[in-house]
């Protein structure tokens, strides 16, 4: 029982580390980023080839990942100022076509520059073993990732509802044209955003890196849950995003008890019921 | 100070203002009527390059600014006033006002919040509050005080009236007046309401169907009841 629960708890936290960044760019841009997983793809392969074959301590994998952050978040930059910033005004259509020929790029550069090989990079050895939580054997790594989840979730939230350039930057995802008339760059706010968004997802890249399988088509799996938590927890909310993590989470656990000859099934159903039942997610639409 | 020359505005495809010459000298007054869609916030949102396509040349202390961002002219010291205000609903009025302070003038100070409170005394209450949860009269103030917290050299005020109850308007008439005389700023003021341009300010512009039909100080208007007859009466 609390193996499972720790398991959901690991897998939520997974899941929010990828949607945190897709969230925030919703909730910026009303953009549905289809290039996100490809950028938390690029992440892992980024951080895998700064640690190589086994990252050698807690601390070089959280650097290497947070190296990766930045490189992602540039990357990201440089997609708004190639292709988002020309389709921001027209059609969505148009955005979500535009997001999904990056992402087809994405993945064709990642099959040219690290192959078509899989390969995995193991924990550090500090995250190898694993604790007795009672008489549960309970993963180093897991608790790690629920660490991670939650510390980004503190201070993402911070960022946003507390700091005054979070208020800024809700102000111009609110309202842009009169933060611009109050002397706010918004283009600048808005490209600030984005790189935060692409770096987010560099972050959760580098540091769900650890068992996972490096392929090509790593993004997609992670794509697909992070955008039935974003639906979920209120298009463009970050604490939505957070409480729609945990609740798919528990919703999967479930799932292995009640049902564990069809893993993942219940997720979906949850998603249809939920959003039958609470078109606006939990949070509402764009409480960014 | 402010000097619209020549400018005419486009919707798309629907030409909405027509050669319009406007001149606001540095400190004056200076108040636009006209009917419901003459043309007016179209006229102030232009001047901000906030929504129209402009052309024509809008010149700023003598240099043109035609081409600058909206956010570039708010800092040279041009804050407009929508009229739909605009507050936000997530911050409180404190926050509302603080907002302001990225377009405060080199060498201008903001005013902090007690200098406000003492020119507005209606934001002295509700402070700490949302800007959710205040009435449309303190939207109002609060709309106006975020756009003098950072020390303007020109205000530009859309139609600041509008919805208010007459006690209110009363009230909104004394502190905007004193407000333009005590601070170093011009006002530009677009209203329908006769009796509050005529208290705040000393010249008027007569719009009708985006070209201007009259201007003149308050006396000339005055002197010439056919104007408000053929250009204001619905
Ligand atoms: N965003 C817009 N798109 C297209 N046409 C517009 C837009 N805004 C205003 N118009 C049109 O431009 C004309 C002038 O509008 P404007 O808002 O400037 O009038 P106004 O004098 O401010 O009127 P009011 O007193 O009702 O505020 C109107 O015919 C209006 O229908
Ligand atoms: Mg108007």
């Amino acid at each position: 029982m609390l193996f499972i629960l720790i398991n959901s708890l690991t897998m939520a936290m997974a899941v929010f580390l990828v949607a945190a960044g897709l969230t925030l760019i919703y909730g910026i841009m009303r953009i549905l980023n289809f290039a996100h997983g490809a950028f938390f793809m690029i992440g892992a392969y980024l951080t895998s080839t700064m640690v190589g074959q086994a990252a050698g301590s807690v601390l070089m994998l959280v650097a290497a990942a947070l190296a990766a952050a930045v490189l992602v978040g540039i990357l990201g930059l440089a997609v708004q100022r190639l292709v988002l910033r020309r389709v921001m005004n027209a059609d969505e259509h148009y955005m979500l076509i535009a997001t999904f020929a990056v992402m087809l790029i994405c993945v064709g550069s990642v099959k040219l520059i690290w192959g078509l090989d899989f390969f995995s990079v193991d924990p550090p050895p500090a995250l190898s073993g694993g604790v007795l939580l009672g008489t549960v054997f309970v993963p180093s790594f897991s608790l790690f990732v629920i660490a991670s989840g939650v510390l980004v979730f503190i201070l993402l939230d911070l960022l946003l509802q507390r700091s005054w350039s979070g208020k800024m930057l809700t102000a111009v995802a609110r309202d842009g044209w009169m933060a611009e008339l109050m002397g706010l760059n918004t283009s600048a706010w808005i490209m600030l955003a984005i790189g935060g968004s692409f770096a987010l997802a560099g972050l959760a890249g580098g540091l769900l890196l650890p068992n996972q399988t490096l392929t090509p088509v790593l993004g997609d799996s992670f794509l697909l849950l992070a955008f039935v938590t974003i639906v979920m927890g209120g298009l463009g909310s970050v604490r939505g995003a957070f409480i729609a993590a945990l609740v798919l989470g528990l919703i999967d656990g479930l799932n292995m008890i009640v049902m564990p000859q069809f893993p993942g099934v219940a997720i979906y159903v949850g998603m249809i019921a939920f959003l039958l039942l609470n078109p606006n997610g939990f949070l509402g639409e764009g409480r960014l | 100070m402010i000097d619209v020359r020549n400018i005419n505005a486009f919707y798309g495809g629907s030409h909405v203002l027509h050669d319009i010459d406007i001149n606001i000298p540095t400190r004056a007054r200076v108040a636009v009527i006209g009917r419901n869609g003459a043309g007016k916030s179209t006229l102030l949102k232009s001047i901000m390059n906030a929504g129209p396509r402009t052309e024509g040349d809008i010149r700023w202390e003598g240099a043109s600014i035609s081409r600058l961002p909206a956010y570039k002219r708010a800092r040279l010291g041009i804050q407009l006033v929508p009229e739909d205000r605009r507050i936000y609903q997530h911050l409180t009025v404190v926050e509302n006002i603080l907002m302001s302070s990225s377009a405060t003038v080199t060498g201008r100070t903001p005013l902090d919040i007690s200098e406000m409170v003492a020119r507005f005394p209606m934001i002295g209450p509700i402070l700490e509050r949302r800007g959710g949860q205040i009435s449309g009269g303190q939207q109002q103030m609060v709309a106006i005080a975020r756009a003098i917290a950072c020390r303007p050299r020109a205000l530009l005020l859309d139609e600041p009236t509008e919805g208010l109850a007459p006690a209110i308007v009363e009230k909104l008439a004394d502190d905007v007046r004193a407000v333009a005389e005590r601070e170093d700023m011009a006002l530009l003021l677009c209203e329908q309401n006769i009796w509050f341009a005529k208290k705040t300010t000393d010249r008027v512009y007569v719009m009708d169907a985006g070209r201007i039909a009259f201007s003149g100080s308050w006396a000339e208007f005055d002197a010439q009841p056919e104007i408000k007859q053929r250009h204001l009466a619905v």
